[in-house]
């Protein structure tokens, strides 16, 4: 007996769902910039969750986070397992030595690191200090983490959109950055979710044919923010400053995380003006 | 419930909410709105024509289609969509019972925008049998 095309319809979009998950990747942006990237993933995370990158088959490493605090830090590879937190020196500081030493080797791995949030009980916070996202920062700030390496420079893009595009990066699949023609500036993510030149010159070109008050109302910056359809689609943010135009893809509620990304960061630069 | 009651009825379901109103997209016609303050008529035909422009627009639809995976009949457009501005949220919403009606809500932008989704979710559940 064939099952009704409304429940093949239903079936067909389980496996897609399982398969993106929770699971995303963190690109490679170089070292410094995922280093960054990793910090701040950190403070941004309030919620006890473990960040499990995996690069390769065989090496993994798991964050455990709450309250924007980095509680333990382990990593598997081929040669073991070690609980780097607990295996630290006796001091703070040492051990906090030895936790950005591993997060600037973690930053370091080539190619993209597979990444997977898992909610974890509601205690884990209380279990422990940890490190808060900001002594982090200022150590890894004081020490050049990359001094025995070379690191060709990625392109520098300081245009208006510039600092919410950086603040976005952690809660995309991909980003893709253009200048308002649609010439491709900077574009990081899944390769299936940036937007191809072409196309992102069409979309420059049909914003820039709207109706005058249309435009109006997205100048001199605005984010429009398309949610998925359906549950299991990607949600769309398009970021548009007087100076580029980016394409954020994202899943589940961080679609929600960049429409206040984006307000905090106009906010941010309405004061400094 | 008369239509303005329904379009009041929002200005206390969703957070931060300050005006909604409801429009027909094809002819551009305001059918309807509330307001916690006087609303000049151009703001509400700016609102409307958004709502067209945007919900209709071929190249937004394609982008949800390819890079968010969404299943959209070819004319049928987007459901919904939020613009972000410094000073407000405006959430263009296409009714589910008549796709050439839309209902525009212009929030706060200090609202939280998954409390405003939800609240918009509420009020449109409300609305179901009436627009």
């Amino acid at each position: 007996m064939a099952l009704p095309d409304d429940i093949l319809t239903l079936l067909a979009r389980i496996e897609p769902l399982a398969s993106e998950g929770a699971r995303r990747s963190l690109p490679d942006t170089g070292r410094e910039a995922r280093l960054h990237v990793l910090v701040e993933m950190i403070g941004d995370t309030v919620l006890p969750r473990n960040l499990v990158f995996s690069a390769g088959k065989d090496m993994s490493c798991t964050l455990t986070v709450a309250s924007g605090r980095l509680m333990r830090m382990s990593v598997t590879t081929p040669d073991g397992h070690q609980v780097l937190s607990a295996a630290a020196g006796a001091t703070r500081d040492d051990q906090l030595a030895v936790l950005c030493e591993a997060l600037a080797g973690l930053a370091e791995v080539e190619g993209a690191l597979g990444l997977e949030r898992q909610p974890l009980a509601e205690d884990v916070a209380a279990e422990e200090v940890g490190h808060g996202a900001g002594e982090i920062r200022e150590m890894i700030e004081s020490v050049n983490w990359f001094a025995n390496a070379t690191e060709a420079p990625r392109p520098v893009h300081d245009g208006a959109g510039a600092a919410f595009h950086a603040s976005a990066h952690p809660f995309t699949l991909a980003q893709t950055l253009m200048s308002r023609a649609g010439v491709r500036i900077d574009a990081t993510g899944a390769e299936d979710y940036q937007l191809p030149q072409a196309e992102g010159e069409a979309l420059a070109a049909t914003l820039a044919a709207l109706p005058a008050e249309v435009r109006a109302l997205l100048d001199p910056a605005a984010a429009i923010a398309i949610p998925g359809a359906a549950l299991g689609d990607r949600g769309l943010l398009l970021a548009l400053s007087a100076d580029d135009l980016a394409v954020n893809v994202s899943e589940g509620d961080d679609l929600q995380e960049l429409v206040r990304r984006w307000l905090a960061t106009e906010r941010t630069r309405g004061t400094g003006r | 419930m008369s239509l303005k009651e329904a379009l009041d009825s929002g200005l206390e379901t969703v957070p931060g909410c300050r005006t909604i109103c409801y429009v027909d997209m094809a002819s551009g016609l305001v059918l309807g709105s509330a307001s916690l303050a006087r609303v000049r008529q151009e703001q509400f035909d700016r609102l409307a024509g958004a709502a067209s422009a945007l919900l209709h627009l071929p190249a937004l639809s394609h982008l949800a289609t390819r890079l968010g995976g969404a299943r959209i009949a070819a004319d049928a457009g987007l459901a919904q969509l939020t613009v972000a501005r410094a000073d407000e949220l405006i959430v263009l919403a296409r009714s589910p019972a008549y796709p050439e009606h839309a209902l525009c809500y212009v929030c706060d932008s200090d609202a939280d925008p998954a409390e405003v989704d939800r609240g918009i979710a509420e009020h449109k559940n409300k609305l179901a049998d009436l627009i």
